[in-house]
């Protein structure tokens, strides 16, 4: 069986507010493969982007181990883990570059600099663009994109350098029902056909139907989903019968 | 109370067909209501009786293991009005007053640790509830509004929405009561002010 693509295994964080202690994360265990998308549910203050910040290896858990592709992140040196993050993981920047004047193709084009000529870089953000369905926002300011547009070009943005690993805090925040769906849609297509691995935290249960798997949230602990015994379907199939498909 | 003359009226509509066909039909669809097979014959014996629905020999339906030809059910216009008045009735919401509310009413403080782990496993139940309503390749919202879409695909895409928005209602319940007995439980040295929980 291949290993995980991300396994926390007994994970802990704990931040100090003065003379107190918030537990963050309570020996939080998840492991996420290739391919997967898994979403997330917590409340508001449930610690849902610290999760998705320590499982990305952006901040160090006090306890417990963080792997990615089986390597812990906390023994990675700098200079790797930095390789890590520009090569494999990436981070839905839902609210966008620093300047709101740049373009969406400029945004999406950022990751890459450096590592590949400009042309080439521009035809790698083009062809994300338009693999997120956002091809006609790539002359349009950040500023001048409606939420729906924003929410795809951040989400291209994270996808440009074809990572293994996409983690999306809230992408749906703010957006109607429908745009809601398609975002949804893409990350479900994203884990599916681009065997990308996908973690997404979301405070709304509807977000997460299109989702491989779920888990919830709050006071720190991660809880999976646990059929109580003796349970039968509830749920009113498809007239095909392809929910148990 | 579901009327499952009804429901089995309702399947007719969807679709004519014969005896065996809509139990299964029933089955699939509709597991959690629990029919036994034997109901299904009952209410299509009392449905034609009350001339809601009519059975004809079809030559295209097959024949039975006897060798017999297949009553197919087709709905009588009296059927298709009843049908309609039972669809606008209005039917029951439940005010849900459930075991675990007993549960959390009678505990006291000695127990609140079994109260955490009660709200716990109901939490992993709704997670489970949620993963059974996890669809593969359901239609979007856009798919859902349009007319040439079939409606019996729609209309479970809409009943799973409600049903993921009253858990999400019932998990928040849960957590909220696990927060607040914890708080209750800790030492009051150590509880954060209320306006430093934010991470």
């Amino acid at each position: 069986m291949t290993p995980p693509l991300l396994s926390l295994e007994a994970v802990s964080k704990t931040y100090r507010r003065g003379p107190y202690e918030l537990h963050v994360l309570r020996e939080v265990s998840l492991e996420l493969f290739a391919g997967e998308f898994i979403a997330v549910y917590g409340q508001r203050s449930a610690g849902k982007t610290t999760l998705l910040k320590v499982a990305g290896g952006f901040e160090a858990p006090d306890a417990g181990c963080v792997r990615f592709q089986g390597r812990d992140l906390a023994s990675a040196t700098r200079r790797r883990l930095a390789g890590i993050y520009r090569a494999q993981i990436g981070w839905v920047r839902r609210f966008g570059p620093e300047s709101r004047e740049l373009r969406a193709l400029d945004f999406v084009k950022l990751p890459l600099l450096g590592a590949h000529r400009l042309e080439e870089a521009e035809r790698r953000s083009l062809a994300a663009l338009a693999r997120v369905g956002a091809e006609d926002c790539a002359l349009e300011t950040w500023a001048n994109l409606a939420d729906a547009e924003r929410a795809l070009v951040a989400i291209a943005h994270a996808l440009v350098r074809e990572p293994a690993l996409l983690l999306a805090d809230d992408p749906t925040a703010g957006l109607d029902v429908l745009e809601r769906e398609r975002i949804l849609a893409l990350l479900r297509r994203t884990a599916d056909k681009a065997g990308v691995g996908v973690l997404m935290v979301v405070p709304e249960l509807p977000a997460m139907l299109r989702a491989h798997d779920v888990r919830s949230l709050s006071d720190g602990r991660l809880l999976a989903p646990e059929p109580p015994p003796g349970s039968r379907a509830t749920v009113i199939d498809f007239p095909g019968g392809e929910r148990s498909a | 109370m579901l009327s499952t003359k009804h429901v089995v009226l309702g399947l007719v509509i969807e679709r004519p067909g014969y005896g065996y066909e809509l139990q299964q039909r029933l089955d699939r669809r509709f597991a959690f209501l629990g029919l036994s097979d034997r109901a299904v014959y009952r209410m299509l014996d009392r449905l034609q009786r009350d001339g809601l629905i009519e059975p004809a020999y079809e030559k295209q339906a097959g024949r039975t293991s006897r060798g017999a030809p297949r009553l197919v059910y087709t709905a009588t216009p009296a059927g298709h009005d009843e049908f309609g008045r039972w669809i606008a009735e209005p039917c029951e919401i439940a005010v849900v007053r459930e075991e675990v509310h007993v549960k959390v009413v009678l505990s006291q403080a000695p127990n609140f640790p079994r109260v955490i782990e009660l709200t716990e496993k109901l939490e992993q139940a709704c997670l489970a509830a949620m993963r059974e309503l996890q669809q593969a390749s359901a239609p979007s919202l856009e798919e859902l509004a349009d007319p040439a879409f079939p409606w019996e695909t729609a209309a479970v895409v809409l009943v799973d929405d409600a049903e993921a928005a009253r858990l999400q209602s019932y998990i928040d319940w849960l957590q909220r009561v696990r927060t607040i007995v914890r708080r209750r439980m800790e030492p009051p040295a150590r509880r954060p002010r209320m306006d430093a929980t934010s991470p």
